[in-house]
């Protein structure tokens, strides 16, 4: 019973989520497309846990109580309506997604040595994913913030059967027992009321079940990956190398197994937009550039620094709807950033009883032993370095630049509160660097593939190219010689 | 036509001399590190000399032979333990001292002691590195005062024992390439458990690791890149096979590197799955890391009202603190998350409630039922509910009386 009704919990919100992605604007069905129908699982996700978080919010304002049926029917109608809208257009490719997604499964189509590496990657995928499940679904709430900022939260909201203020030391003091108290007070509601969904449909509180929305996270992120890689025209073993590449890092692994943590979430949602903007840069479906900018919104929803990765994000937005000028206007925002941190070094504004001014502290030797030696990312960060360098003019392409401009962003972001320890502060990044880098890994690990692809493509181009001068300079003297013996040819 | 198809590069030919430099990569790699590593001679031809537990004496401290192992429970006067033994070696010949123990405490002042027949009044001392609760081997090839026949080793503890430190031995290595590379590859396959800061950090394998198996990924991947580019450069074949070879060695070292991940997370499932597997969610809490502070709020909870109350929570230990807090809610909760402070007196009001966990300075007087702290004023309070080391109270009224 337990199991079902935590199957129920999941796989409502997913549908509600998975209707939506299909149910966007374009002209083109999704689930024709390669990898549509992974795209749209991974993605309809997290789209369902907005449309899960969002609704609760909703009864909360409306002074509702939770109930796994004021919860569950509203978001049972709105994935059937959604599906109702998507249905015309996306059924009658269904049938042949779902048989083509066994085929791709059954590794129809594939032979010799890329057959047993398709067959490794995915049995390799499946393992980490068997072991992550087992280490989710058997050990209690474990890791420091899961319980001081977020599941103190879930616990009262599902207790409470509704929201309730979180607030500030003094504010608690001075209240009469409505308002509650834990160290964020501040922290997004959205993953705790996640949370609470799943223990008020248990019926009880569970920190050990609740947390399988970050296992199925890890999970859809994966399938995600994958769809856009597809989209994007990488063959299938290699979309899957590079899902492989982009979740097999062990921190990511760690902060599924270790539930609890927003950074998993904040990653996904920032890799979601970044692979939808690229995918509206290819498409220009309306479709792909709403959920951009839907993935985009929920970012301060998940967590505090969600606000600033937003501006992290800008160049990348800049870039797809502007495209003739964009890269000048993402560079011009690069340099406003860089200018506005070098004067804040020579400065010190007081705001708001705050001083705003920050020191440059870099720990290039802990950056150094966290990204390139320790094996928090496996070889990621050396592949990160390899692409640039390899596919610098491959990032010109216009359809890279956004995923490619988010990625620096991003960096950028993570290079500023690794170097000005203030801003860690400013910003309620926590003192680990890594997890800074964590947001951006999955989409790096994508870039990364697809800048090997273009790469692998122009050298293939300029081998045919230079082979077929060869061809032709070998026939040159020929037909010269051909020519010659043609009678009256010297005349 | 088939030679004919290898000469213009075909991807077997290619995959065949990219494996091949990549084998050469490894070994190179390998060499070059032992090379840099290696202190002394590479295949030395004296062999270890192994002390047992048995051949060592507790000079300072208490503790006793407990099967193969010396079992040290407590300090000296000054908390310190010190084991020794006589030697006779030439220090050349044995740059490398590896102590067998476990449970070493976290952070501790571990040093080895040693005399040497060139100046035999000297004792000399050098740090031990600690990792996961066992000292690492320790390399003194550089260490100036490793000269001459070394007379005498000791092992000194600086740090207070929190629980019995299990000695098994030590041994003095030659340290050729052999234990070198033998070493490291110990530290790759070290088990590396869940800890609070593996969010945070994986290091991948033991704490302290000489050299990181990403760096020697990358650097036999980079080595196999080139050796193949060169090779393909003499046998004037195609390029175009380039950005095989790249991912090639990319892939191949992320896979060995993820392997070993892989590994030690299934030894950690499994770890895991023994401790939780068959329990309910009420038996995984008691078994887990914080269990007896869990049983402590399950009984508090059947004493506080059924209705979120405003509860204080105070303990020395920030974990405790915040972890006790967690397990009360939705009870309203009050603790101080970054300092271990009791709450002031004016914030109380008559029917909140305080737990006190593992907290020193807290008095109460069950004839006047009066409760204190770090040497204060006292409030009107009474016991609802006594543990080991915990209390709850409950405040009859509001201030305090001096």
């Amino acid at each position: 019973m337990t199991w079902f009704a935590l199957a129920v919990a999941v796989l409502l919100p997913w549908a509600g989520g998975v209707t939506l992605v299909l149910a966007m604007p374009r002209k083109v069905s999704l689930l024709e497309q390669e990898g549509g129908l992974a795209w749209a699982l991974g993605a309809g996700w997290f789209a369902g846990i907005l449309l899960l978080t969002l609704w609760m919010r909703s009864l909360a304002q409306a002074g509702v109580p939770f109930g796994a049926l004021t919860i569950g029917a509203p978001l049972f109608v709105a994935a059937a309506a959604l599906g109702a809208l998507a249905r015309a257009r996306e059924q009658p490719a269904l049938r042949e997604a779902l048989t083509g997604a066994l085929r791709l499964l059954r590794g129809d189509g594939v032979a010799g040595w890329r057959r047993i590496a398709w067959f490794a990657l995915l049995g390799w995928l499946a393992a980490r994913a068997l072991l992550l499940f087992s280490e989710v679904t058997l050990r209690p709430l474990y890791p420091w913030e899961g319980w001081t900022i977020w599941a103190t939260k879930a616990r009262v909201y599902y207790e409470m059967g509704t929201l309730v203020p979180f607030v500030a030391a003094d504010a608690w003091a001075a209240s009469s027992g409505g308002a509650w108290f834990d160290a964020s007070p501040g922290a997004p509601a959205t993953l705790p009321l996640v949370a609470a969904w799943i223990c008020t449909v248990l019926g009880h509180y569970d920190d050990v079940l609740m947390n399988l929305p970050w296992w199925i996270a890890g999970v859809a992120l994966a399938l995600a990956l994958f769809g856009a890689l597809r989209q994007a025209g990488v063959e299938p073993l290699a979309a899957l190398a590079g899902t492989w590449l982009a979740v097999s890092p062990p921190l990511l692994s760690a902060h599924i197994a270790l539930a609890g943590y927003a950074d998993i979430f904040l990653a996904a949602f920032v890799t979601l937009a970044a692979l939808c903007l690229y995918r509206y840069s290819m498409s220009r479906a309306p479709g792909d550039l709403v959920l951009a900018l839907v993935f985009t919104a929920a970012l301060p929803l998940v967590k505090g620094a969600g606000t600033v990765w937003v501006a992290a994000l800008l160049p990348g937005f800049v870039a797809t709807l502007l495209p003739a000028r964009g890269g000048r206007i993402a560079a011009i925002l690069f340099g406003v950033a860089a200018a506005v941190v070098v004067v804040l070094t020579r400065t010190s504004m007081p705001l708001a009883g705050h001083v705003l001014h920050l020191d440059f502290a870099p720990q290039w030797t802990a950056l150094g032993q966290r990204m390139l030696l320790l094996d928090n990312w496996h070889l990621l960060w050396y592949a990160a370095v390899a692409a640039i360098v390899a596919g610098a003019r491959t990032l010109r392409a216009s359809a890279l630049r956004p995923p490619a401009l988010i990625v620096a962003g991003g960096i950028a972001y993570a290079f500023i509160v690794f170097a000005f320890p203030a801003a860690r502060g400013w910003f309620g990044e926590p003192a680990s660097a890594n997890r800074t880098f964590l947001v951006v890994a999955p989409l790096t690990a994508a870039l990364v593939v697809l800048i090997a692809r273009e790469w692998a493509a122009r050298i293939e181009v300029a081998r045919s190219e230079v082979e077929r001068a060869d061809a032709a300079a070998a026939q040159a003297p020929r037909a010269e010689a051909a020519l010659a013996e043609t009678p009256g040819a010297g005349a | 036509m088939h030679r004919r198809a290898r000469r213009e590069g075909q991807p077997v030919s290619n995959a065949a001399r990219f494996g091949v430099s990549a084998a050469v990569a490894i070994l190179l790699v390998a060499l070059g590190y032992a090379a840099i590593a290696t202190p002394g001679a590479w295949f030395p031809r004296q062999e270890p000399v192994a002390w047992s537990a048995r051949q060592l004496t507790l000079v300072r401290g208490a503790g006793g032979l407990v099967g193969d192992e010396l079992v040290l429970t407590a300090g000296g006067p000054d908390g310190s333990v010190l084991i020794s033994l006589d030697s006779d070696l030439r220090s050349d010949q044995y740059p490398g001292i590896a102590w067998a123990a476990i449970d070493v405490p976290e952070g501790a002042d571990l040093r080895l002691l040693w005399r040497s027949d060139v100046a035999p009044t000297r004792v000399n001392s050098a740090r031990i590195p600690v990792e996961s609760g066992r000292p690492l081997p320790l390399v003194l090839a550089d260490n100036p005062a490793w000269v001459g026949r070394v007379k005498g080793l000791a092992l000194f503890v600086g740090t207070r024992l929190d629980k019995p430190l299990h000695v098994r031995g030590v041994v003095a290595k030659p340290m050729g390439a052999l234990d070198v590379l033998g070493d490291r590859a110990r530290e790759w396959l070290a088990y590396e458990a869940w800890t609070g800061e593996s969010v945070n950090e994986i290091t991948g394998g033991a704490d302290v690791q000489d050299l990181p198996l990403p760096l020697f990924a990358a650097a036999a991947g980079a080595l196999a890149v080139a050796l193949w580019a060169l090779w393909t450069r003499f046998a004037r074949r195609s390029f175009a096979w380039l950005p095989f070879a790249v991912l090639a060695a990319f892939a191949a070292g992320t896979a060995v590197l993820d392997a070993r991940f892989s590994w030690n997370l299934a030894r950690q499932a499994a770890e895991t799955s023994a401790r939780y597997r068959n329990l309910d969610l009420r038996e995984k809490h008691l078994a887990a890391e914080d269990g007896p502070l869990f049983a402590f709020v399950e009984k508090a909870r059947t004493v506080l009202p059924a209705a979120p109350a405003r509860v204080f929570v105070a303990a020395d230990a920030h974990y405790l603190r915040s972890r006790a807090a967690y397990h009360l809610y939705p009870h309203n909760v009050f603790h101080d998350p970054g300092r271990d402070a009791m709450p002031r007196t004016d914030l109380l009001r008559p029917g909140d409630w305080l737990v006190v966990y593992k907290r020193r300075g807290v008095q109460y007087d069950s004839a006047t039922k009066r409760l204190r702290w770090d040497g204060g004023a006292s409030v009107a309070a009474t016991l609802a509910l006594a543990g080991e080391g915990a209390a709850l109270f409950r405040v009859e009224a509001a201030g305090a009386a001096p």
